[in-house]
């Protein structure tokens, strides 16, 4: 294989300090807007981004739905009807805040997004009189089409729109940027003695270049974590539904740096990972999501019926798209699997009814039987706008000869997943465990700041755009406040440099690679911390992890800037499996709601265990705490309590910025 | 601020070098044909595993190619429609079929 130099220049042993008001960090949905908050409120900000900020993170090519924007003039239902639906649903492991915050602001983003030049409306009229748009506002919906509180939008304009604009209010933007650590001031005085960040080290990954970033508040966006139980390391994009370069890097040097978590302990069974069991997201037939309300056939043709949460048989397409009689209203969406009966909307008949009926294996998504304009909504629009389909499926499969109104798309396995996985190929899915924050977002630590899918129990993409910005500008509130930035010790940065560089230093023939440790560890977690889990185990698995941290880590190699990122990504891996197995150790139960089993706690769910164990760990010792499901009170009072400003100046989009 | 290159990492400093990693799919396919090498693919991708070439001109190296998300961005930036493609691996192309008509349903 040819060997190659490298084409950016070699800046190993360089160290770039620089200073702001807030800092973000990672440039996703919920990054972009924290960063555009702060500097809308005349902060001086930077953003760091681990990739390229035009197209990065999960909706970095686009989304379709955008939830919960119960303020949109078309909406029957409000933000409190939705966001205690949710928690009710998720029966309380359940972020109340990020949910609320969503419910009543996503609106007022998505009218930030189209100022910004991005596409929320059917200005072409493409849809005029259908039945899911609005021809007033031309406002598209999904789901369900009497409460209109899903939009269907145009997400593949985001992410530019976004980068223009922080462009335009002068956000520096680090690119090729990777945050791997939090500067930590314990200093008496100025923080009052507590913890308090004043920012965070990073590497530039095409130089490898040091860089320290001082502020005075900081905003974590880095997303969730990924690659702990499932890996492959020849097709490593494709090991997860998310991004690879979203690992949890953020929860890594949370944990490192004594930050709270909640709910760590929550996996459950896989349901994507394109390297092996299962099919590119959106790119099978099926008809969740992107495809609801596909008309499905097996395979001679016979129509699947659609039911409502009685079992009634619906005979029309439309019907699909409403309540039940007596239901106000039905929650659809990205975290939203089997939903209670209160909340349950239309659906096909179980799989294993189907079965017993005599329904034939394949079943197809057949768009040829819907209404023209459902047709072209999923195929060409949903289907187009969605992450990761405009290009290698709508595109692709139309240059294939596909066409909906002449083929059907072939469904595998059960489910929309087109997937069947072990129990103990485990993923972060459906609300997972992540940093634990108080009603302004802001961690155990003062001046560190979460939003998006970093949060704990996070939502879907509307939840990152609302949370971002209402961390950024609680961020700014408090940067403002203060008048220097924490001390940082200069020891902690030559440490953090020293161990950023270090792999740069192993020999090849005396090392191992990044993907042998990856496999490794996600093998580790498989056998100690799959879908049944005893105390036994988890200690065995922290053992393994902890020699494979003191014996194998120093052994890790790399060549350049490149494989210096995948080398702190595997390390970070290491962290967060550590952290959920000291998570499973604490939950001294089992439970439903986490998708957690224990052999030797068998008992689900027991009333006295019911509440949040809150883990961190400080200077080494791992420290528990619990707290309640309920911690966030009621959500309308505590919200309009903090955001009396807000509600007067911004909502609803009534401020004009320049 | 920049501090001196500090003397630990001077060994290195004769630059950096790669080997392109082998994958069993390749997700990327340019043509140079259509391809003016403006790396405009290369600076969009956020696993960044497109280099620039060290011709200039040329298309740029998947230098990692088992990390593609198949994300299509690379694609959606191109200026010159055809210069580079996107393909899901073998292994993940649905299958699809012609529809059978209502009429011929037998039920
Ligand atoms: C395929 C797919 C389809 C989806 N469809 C929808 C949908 O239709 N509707 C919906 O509501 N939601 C959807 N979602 C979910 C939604 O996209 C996410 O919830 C949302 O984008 C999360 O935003 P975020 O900013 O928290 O994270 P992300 O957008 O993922 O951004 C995280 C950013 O952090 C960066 N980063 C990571 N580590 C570091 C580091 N160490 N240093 C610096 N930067 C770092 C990453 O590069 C990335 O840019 C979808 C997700 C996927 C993957
Ligand atoms: S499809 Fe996405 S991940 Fe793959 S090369 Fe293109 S931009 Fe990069
Ligand atoms: S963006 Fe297109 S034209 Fe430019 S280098 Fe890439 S493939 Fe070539």
């Amino acid at each position: 294989m040819t060997e190659y130099l490298w084409p950016y220049p070699n800046e190993a042993g360089q160290t770039e300090e620089t200073s702001c008001d807030v800092l973000v960090l990672g440039g996703g949905l919920a990054g972009c807007f924290a960063a555009i908050a702060a500097a809308r409120r005349g902060q001086s900000v930077i953003l760091v981004e681990k990739g390229a900020t035009e197209k990065s993170g999960s909706g970095g090519t686009g989304f379709d739905h955008w939830e919960s924007a119960c303020t949109n003039p078309c909406s029957k239902v409000t933000p409190e009807e939705i966001a205690w639906a949710y928690v009710r649903e998720q029966d309380w492991y359940s972020n109340g805040i990020g949910h609320y915050i969503e419910c009543r602001e996503g609106y007022d983003r998505l009218l930030d997004l189209e100022h910004f030049g991005g596409k929320i409306r059917d200005t072409e009229d493409e849809f005029k009189g259908a039945e899911f748009r609005d021809d007033e506002t031309k406002f598209m919906f999904a789901y369900d089409y009497r409460n209109r509180f899903t939009l269907r939008v145009w997400g593949s304009t985001f992410k530019p729109a976004l980068t223009r604009e922080l462009k335009r209010l002068g956000v520096r933007v680090y690119d090729r940027t990777e945050a791997t650590g939090l500067i930590v001031s314990r200093r008496e005085g100025g923080c009052g003695g507590k913890k308090c960040c004043g920012g965070a080290f990073a590497m530039d990954v095409h130089t490898g270049k040091f860089l320290i970033f001082r502020a005075k508040s900081t905003v974590m966006c880095m997303s969730r974590p990924a690659r702990v139980w499932l890996f492959n390391p020849d097709t490593v994009g494709l090991c997860e539904f998310r991004p690879l370069q979203s690992i949890g890097s953020g929860h890594a040097m949370g944990w490192r740096a004594g930050v709270e978590f909640a709910m760590m302990e929550k996996s459950v069974r896989a349901e994507f990972s394109a390297a092996g069991r299962s099919f590119p997201p959106y790119g099978t037939g099926n008809n969740h999501n992107t495809w609801y309300a596909a008309t499905m056939v097996d395979a001679r043709g016979v129509e699947i019926p659609y039911v409502d949460r009685d079992g009634r048989e619906l005979k029309t397409v439309s019907e699909r798209y409403y309540p039940a009689p007596g239901q106000k209203f039905f929650l659809k969406g990205g975290v939203i699997d089997n939903p209670k009966y209160e909340y349950r909307g239309p659906e096909t008949l179980d799989f294993d009814e189907l079965i017993r009926r005599g329904y034939q294996l394949p079943f197809y998504a057949d768009l040829s039987r819907m209404p023209e304009s459902e047709r072209r909504v999923i195929w060409g629009m949903m289907v187009g706008e969605e992450a990761k389909t405009k290009i290698p499926i709508y595109q692709n499969y139309t240059d294939r000869g596909f066409d909906p109104e002449k083929h059907m798309l072939q469904s595998y396995g059960t489910g929309w997943q087109s997937a069947n996985f072990l129990e103990q190929e485990r993923q972060f899915f459906g609300a997972p465990g992540g940093v634990m924050h108080d009603w302004d977002l802001q961690t155990n630590i003062d001046g560190l700041y979460v939003a998006g899918d970093e949060t704990f129990a996070s939502d879907c993409a509307g939840a990152a755009c609302s949370t971002g910005y209402y961390a950024g500008r609680k961020a700014a509130e408090s940067a403002s406040a203060i008048d220097s930035i924490p001390h940082m010790e200069r020891s902690d940065a030559e440490a953090e440099k020293k161990r950023l560089l270090a792999p740069l230093y192993v020999k090849e023939e005396d090392g191992i690679s990044w993907k042998e440790l990856n496999m490794a560890v996600s093998k580790a977690m498989q056998n100690y911390c799959g879908g049944v889990r005893c105390e036994a185990l988890l200690m065995e698995g922290l053992d393994l992890l902890g020699r494979f941290e003191q014996e194998m880590v120093p052994r890790l190699y790399g060549a350049n800037p490149h494989d210096l990122m995948r080398i702190h990504e595997v390390m970070d891996i290491l962290t967060v499996s550590q952290i959920v197995l000291h998570a499973s150790l604490a939950r001294k139960c089992s439970s439903e709601p986490l998708f957690f089993r224990r052999s030797d706690y068998p008992e689900m769910d027991p009333p006295q265990m019911r509440h949040h164990i809150l883990l961190c760990n400080q200077d080494g010792e791992i420290k528990t705490r619990e707290l309640s499901l309920d911690y966030f009170g009621d959500l309308k009072t505590e919200y309009e309590r903090r955001n009396a400003d807000y509600m007067k100046e911004e909502a609803g989009g009534r401020k004009e910025w320049q | 601020m920049t501090h001196e290159n500090d003397s630990c990492a001077a060994g290195l400093s004769a630059g950096y070098s790669y080997r392109p990693v082998p994958c069993s799919t390749r997700p990327i396919i340019y043509n140079q044909s259509l391809c003016i090498g403006c790396n405009r693919c290369a600076s969009v991708c956020q696993c960044d595993i497109l280099l620039p070439s060290p011709v200039k001109g040329e298309h740029p190296i998947v230098a990692y190619p088992g990390e593609c998300y198949y994300c299509g961005a690379c694609v959606m930036v191109c200026p010159r429609k055809g210069a580079i493609r996107l393909e899901h691996p073998l292994m993940n192309q649905a299958k699809y079929v012609p529809v059978i008509p209502e009429s011929e349903v037998l039920n």
